[in-house]
């Protein structure tokens, strides 16, 4: 098979595993005075993946530095479960709000990704 | 995952478009609406803060016009993304899918619905002002000439405008059938100087019985009118021509106006890249010869002797078969869109073509692509330089009927047709670099590779999505503005990415017999992703409309 070919066998397979992570759906947020080189997150016109890359490379260090504002997990039988930082400042409401938009958007990025698996459903490429 | 993201980064490299292709391209349509001067193809002249600043211009008048739904503009967001005001600046100049009014603009009005306006009489060669001026008895008149070419209200013959197809159906119905041959007086040097696609010598055809016959053939519902021309034009011997008729059908005033829209309709299907301008010069005789044979290679029985001959030698005066073409593009515009089946007739071509064909068609493939992505431009051989014409639908629907051939002259590089074949692949770019825009930005996301960034180095927010690990955010001394931002550039990728993720699906159910199959070429891997795409746009239109 050429490697077009494997490519889109791999990401058939890749859009298989996607249906078991519809099962849940977590949205973390965290703050923190981190010191990331806030160019290098140029969105468009960059490396698709370089975002992912530097993220992966600063994650070690990062950690220490990071305050956890709020986790979400919601299962696919609704059950849900929030932790969210205790007192509160005002800045942190703000953080609050964006964790709220931001499990919104994750739904909706979930409601996406399962009608692409209902659109593609049979396809199992062995 | 290997070699996913390898598909990633070829469609990154190889067939993302090139910024400055796109900014050629932005210019030559922000001349047309008369926001830069008309573009004259020296692309180094190009000023890239001054395109830039116009656009943002035409980005406001577009908002400020209401020209589109909510509901339009919201689904033109989730395919368009950030380059939405491209496609709206598209919207305006089409002339196959085009916008249509509810009214018309007042005298004095000077905002974008004018410049549109504009724009389509300039084409049609009924107005020869400055496209950015208010709207005036100018306007008025040649919007007012061509509502009587077909018959319709001034207002319902600008909205036609927004479909030539439609527009030059209504003519052939209101009009057409009361001039079906166009008598010309050219130039004797003209008639000498006229050269084939090699540039070797061609000598036009005398009149014979094949064009009276073929003429005849068209006018089959109209036969006072083949009556007449028989008494006056159609005879064998010259000197038997009633030149008093000729000459009046040579000073008929819509001669003019039909050239142009024949024009028009050769450049809509990628055959003609002249001026247009009406006038039957050296470069219009040869775009009509170039069309009558790409006719005949297509199958159908036109050959020279039926649609342009000499009529009277001595005199310089020609004629042509208007009425055979204008059929064809009424029959033509009958026919559903033909996108999706032309894509797939090369697609058939290619899987029964032996290794050897399709390596060529492989190679010849791409490098029409590489020419489109780079922003080569199609320039006639007389240097005039080809407007854009952004239209898919309507390319597509004139170009179904020898789609079948289409495989063959790619892969054998047809040299009389390479400039058609140019076109067309400039075309498929069109479609492919959207597509190939939602298909990174879809994999991304199912590699957990999505993010969003919003603020400054000091205040920011970023948001990373992914199938696996969900949501990530990381935010640093968040205020309200920049969360709002966030959100809204948040949601605005959560919307493209319904359409990116449809669109692999929509591309998995086309490519999985392939997949089972033999090796996948790039060629119709490209071919089958554009395919989708254009799918998954109908189905939003469809959705648009209910």
């Amino acid at each position: 098979m050429s490697k077009l070919g494997e490519g889109l066998k791999n990401l058939a397979d890749k859009v298989g595993d996607a249906i078991d992570d519809l099962a849940s759906l977590e949205v973390t947020t965290y703050t923190g005075n981190f010191t990331l080189t806030f160019s290098d997150f140029k969105e468009q016109g960059d490396s698709p993946f370089k975002v992912k890359s530097l993220l992966d490379s600063t994650s070690a260090s990062l950690e220490s530095k990071l305050d956890l504002v709020a986790y979400s997990r919601f299962e696919i039988d609704s059950d849900a479960s929030n932790i969210v930082k205790s007192n509160l400042t005002a800045q942190d409401q703000t953080l609050i709000e964006a964790h709220k938009a931001m499990v919104q958007s994750a739904m909706e990025a979930r409601k996406a990704t399962f009608e692409m698996i209902t659109n593609m459903v049979g396809l199992k490429l062995d | 995952m290997p070699g996913i993201q390898d598909i990633v980064d070829t469609l990154d490299q190889q067939y993302l478009p090139k910024p400055k292709s796109r900014l050629t391209g932005l210019a030559q349509q922000l001349g047309d609406l008369g926001y830069l001067k008309e573009f004259d193809g020296q692309t180094d002249l190009i000023n890239e803060s001054e395109v830039n600043t116009v656009m943002a211009k035409f980005s406001n008048d577009f908002k400020n016009a209401e020209l589109i739904s909510p509901k339009e503009r919201t689904q033109l967001l989730q395919i368009y993304g950030n380059e939405v005001d491209e496609r709206f600046l598209q919207l305006c100049l089409d002339v196959d899918e085009g916008l249509t009014f509810k009214a018309l603009p007042n005298f004095g009005d000077q905002d974008l619905k004018v410049r549109i306006i504009h724009f389509r009489l300039k084409l049609l060669g009924v107005y020869a002002n400055p496209i950015d001026t208010y709207y005036n008895a100018t306007s008025y008149h040649g919007l007012s000439q061509l509502a009587d070419m077909v018959g319709k209200s001034m207002l319902s013959t600008c909205n036609l405008l927004a479909d030539l197809q439609q527009f030059t159906v209504k003519y052939l119905s209101h009009k057409g059938y009361e001039n079906p041959v166009s008598i010309f007086k050219v130039n004797l040097s003209t008639l000498k100087n006229l050269k084939d696609e090699e540039g070797k010598p061609h000598q036009l055809k005398d009149y014979t019985g094949a064009f009276k016959r073929t003429v005849k053939r068209e006018l089959t519902h109209y036969p006072e009118v083949f009556n007449e021309l028989k008494k006056t034009i159609f005879r064998r011997n010259d000197d038997r021509i009633d030149m008093d008729s000729v000459n009046e059908l040579a000073q008929n005033s819509d001669n003019d106006f039909v050239i142009r829209l024949i024009q028009i309709h050769q450049w809509m299907a990628g055959f003609y890249h002249g001026k247009l301008d009406g006038d039957l010069g050296p470069v219009t005789i040869q775009s009509l010869l170039q069309v009558i044979d790409s006719y005949n290679e297509s199958g159908d029985d036109i050959d020279e002797k039926k649609a342009l001959v000499i009529l009277v030698e001595k005199e310089g005066i020609i004629a042509f078969n208007t009425i055979f073409f204008l059929n064809k593009y009424k029959v033509e515009q009958s026919q559903s869109d033909k996108t999706v089946q032309t894509l797939e007739a090369i697609n058939t071509s290619y899987q029964g073509a032996k290794p050897e064909q399709q390596a060529a068609f492989n190679t010849n493939f791409n490098k029409g692509i590489s020419n489109a992505r780079e922003g080569k431009r199609i320039t006639a051989k007389q240097g005039f330089f080809g407007r854009l014409f952004s239209g898919i639908k309507g390319f597509f629907k004139k170009i179904f009927r020898f789609a079948k051939r289409i495989f063959g002259w790619i892969a054998k590089a047809v040299g009389k047709v390479a400039s058609f074949i140019g076109n067309f692949l400039k075309k498929i770019y069109e479609v492919i670099k959207e597509a190939a825009k939602h298909f990174i930005e879809g994999v991304k996301f199912l590699l957990g590779k999505t993010v969003v960034l919003s603020g400054n180095p000091n205040q920011n927010i970023l948001t990373q999505f992914s199938s696996d690990s969900d949501v990530f955010n990381l935010a640093k001394n968040l205020d309200e503005t920049i969360l709002n931002t966030h959100k809204s550039k948040v949601n605005e990728k959560v919307q493209s990415l319904k359409f990116s993720l449809l669109l692999i699906a929509l591309l998995f159910k086309t490519i999985r017999l392939l997949l089972l199959g033999a090796a996948v070429a790039w060629p119709i891997f490209l071919l089958k992703l554009a395919k989708s795409f254009k799918q998954l746009i109908d189905q939003y239109k469809q959705i648009q409309t209910t």
